[in-house]
């Protein structure tokens, strides 16, 4: 799994940074940001899966690998 | 970096970013700090940034009027364009039924006084305008597990439509557009940066200590704190002498698919629903955020600790949601699980923000917001800065209230109404304000 932010879609919730702090977090502007380089661990799939589901914005996109 | 101004803001969100760009115009050095990662990163991120107009209370009515006025003209009132995008006003409309929980005679008598122009929809109009919904009144709102939930329609709803409503569609991007403009005037942000203390010195406030240890030095400290701003108040030791108190609120607000032919792009209106208790807000992309308007029926959810709350929708308050939308919208489609955030008002007694001084020289608040003051920020600004003037030039706030021109209407606002001493003003004692 790979992820990636749209960072126009972002509204800066942190909702995906709630749900999945290793792997999301904010710049500083306060949208959200990848902080995982390449392949998502496969022991943290669930948690971005949650952080995708639970985003209003829709802003998180997987990428196939 | 100075560790010393004229005036020192807790919070960065909308208000408080506002509250900075006033008092940066007028001349003052100014420090910003807030807890959080960037401008607008709390609970301003969250809003339903809803603009409009139907409030209980004439300076509430008049606040959001003048308001708006600002947001329309957003550059223009910055005074600066944000290199990084600037937020946008969408108009919507907004529709209000008709309840017996609802002030909408009140809130004619208002708009009529101050020119605000609606339509009024009885039962046919409504349904011609809007045949997508089911008009029936189920007043008052039930949880599903109600044996009346599903009782027939007891008559049939009427309205008033008014057209200048609408909402921001980046909430935490105008935080950020105000604290560019409030930085174009020399102002100064700290971010992670958490408040400990009050400073105070020969009986009137004197600047902050950080939670690193750092001191900044100021004759005028502003608590726009938010969801921590009665914590902050009571740091200052000033909640003693207000007779109006707030405390953090949690709510859920759920993002939904909105049915064929409902889309903002429709023109499918926010809609204040008292009835069923829920109000709805068309977003661009084809969905629809749903929020509460508190009905008796549903328990509110104190925070005693606004740095720990559940963050998550839960799944009891999404289902009871969707289903009094359906009951509105047959249409709809119930999503198979929540999608939507979980954030904190900052509620007053009376859901009337307060804009105020305290009872410590040079301690001033803007805070009390109770999730309807997003609307209000850019002349919240205006508010603080007026008091903060005021007070510089001798004048007791408390004793003779600032008279807030608006410069749309001529209109004197009477800033006393947003005392922290007042008695508690007639409101919905809701969201609604």
């Amino acid at each position: 799994m790979k992820v990636r932010v749209d960072g126009d879609a972002c509204h800066g919730h942190q909702s995906c940074a709630i749900a999945a702090p290793e792997v999301f977090g904010a710049d500083d502007y306060g949208n959200a940001v990848v902080l995982i380089d390449g392949t998502i661990p496969v022991e943290l799939e669930a948690k971005v899966r949650r952080a995708e589901g639970n985003c209003p914005e829709r802003a998180i996109i997987f990428d196939d690998v | 970096m100075s560790d010393s101004a004229d005036a020192i803001v807790i919070g960065a969100g909308v208000i408080g970013s506002a509250v900075a760009l006033e008092l940066a115009r007028g001349g003052r050095s100014v420090i910003v700090v807030d807890k959080g990662p960037a401008a607008g990163a709390g609970s301003t991120s969250s809003s339903s940034a809803i603009i409009r107009f139907s409030y209980s209370t004439p300076d509430s009515v008049l606040t959001a009027w003048e308001a708006a006025a600002l947001w329309r003209d957003w550059a223009g009132h910055l005074g600066v364009v944000d290199p990084d995008g600037m937020a946008q006003f969408v108009r919507t409309g907004m529709l209000i039924f008709n309840t017996p929980g609802d002030n909408v005679a009140r809130i004619e008598r208002l708009w009529h006084e101050f020119g605000i122009a609606f339509e009024r929809l009885d039962s046919a109009a409504l349904h011609e305008r809007l045949p997508g919904l089911d008009i029936g009144a189920y007043f008052p709102p039930k949880r599903i597990d109600d044996p009346h939930f599903a009782d027939d329609a007891s008559s049939q709803l009427t309205a008033i439509y008014e057209h200048e409503s609408g909402f921001i569609d980046d909430p935490m991007l105008s935080a950020r557009n105000l604290a560019h403009a409030a930085k174009h005037h020399g102002a100064e942000f700290r971010f992670r940066a958490e408040v400990v203390e009050i400073l105070r010195a020969d009986g009137r406030v004197a600047g902050v200590r950080l939670a690193d240890g750092a001191e900044l030095h100021a004759p005028v400290v502003v608590n726009v704190g938010g969801p921590h701003s009665s914590r902050i108040n009571d740091l200052a030791g000033v909640s003693d002498g207000m007779n109006i108190h707030s405390r953090p609120l949690r709510q859920e607000v759920f993002t939904v698919e909105a049915p064929a032919g409902m889309h903002l792009e429709d023109g499918f209106p926010a809609t204040a629903d008292l009835d069923i208790g829920q109000y709805i807000r068309p977003q661009p992309g084809g969905t629809w955020a749903i929020g509460g308007t508190e009905p008796e029926c549903d328990q509110l959810h104190w925070i005693a600790d606004p740095d720990h709350f559940d963050e998550y929708p839960t799944v009891e308050q999404f289902e009871v949601s969707m289903m009094r939308a359906a009951r509105r919208v047959p249409e709809f489609g119930i999503p198979l699980r929540p999608v939507g955030l979980a954030a904190l008002y900052d509620v007053s007694d009376d859901w009337v923000p307060i804009y105020d001084k305290s009872d410590m020289p040079g301690f001033f608040m803007a805070c009390g917001t109770s999730g309807n003051q997003f609307k209000n920020a850019p002349l919240s600004g205006k508010f603080m800065a007026a008091i903060i003037d005021a007070e510089a030039n001798g004048t007791d706030h408390d004793a003779e209230p600032v008279q807030f021109v608006g410069a749309r209407t001529g209109r004197s606002i009477n800033l006393g109404s947003f005392s922290r001493r007042r008695q508690p003003s007639s409101t919905s004692g809701t969201v609604m304000g």
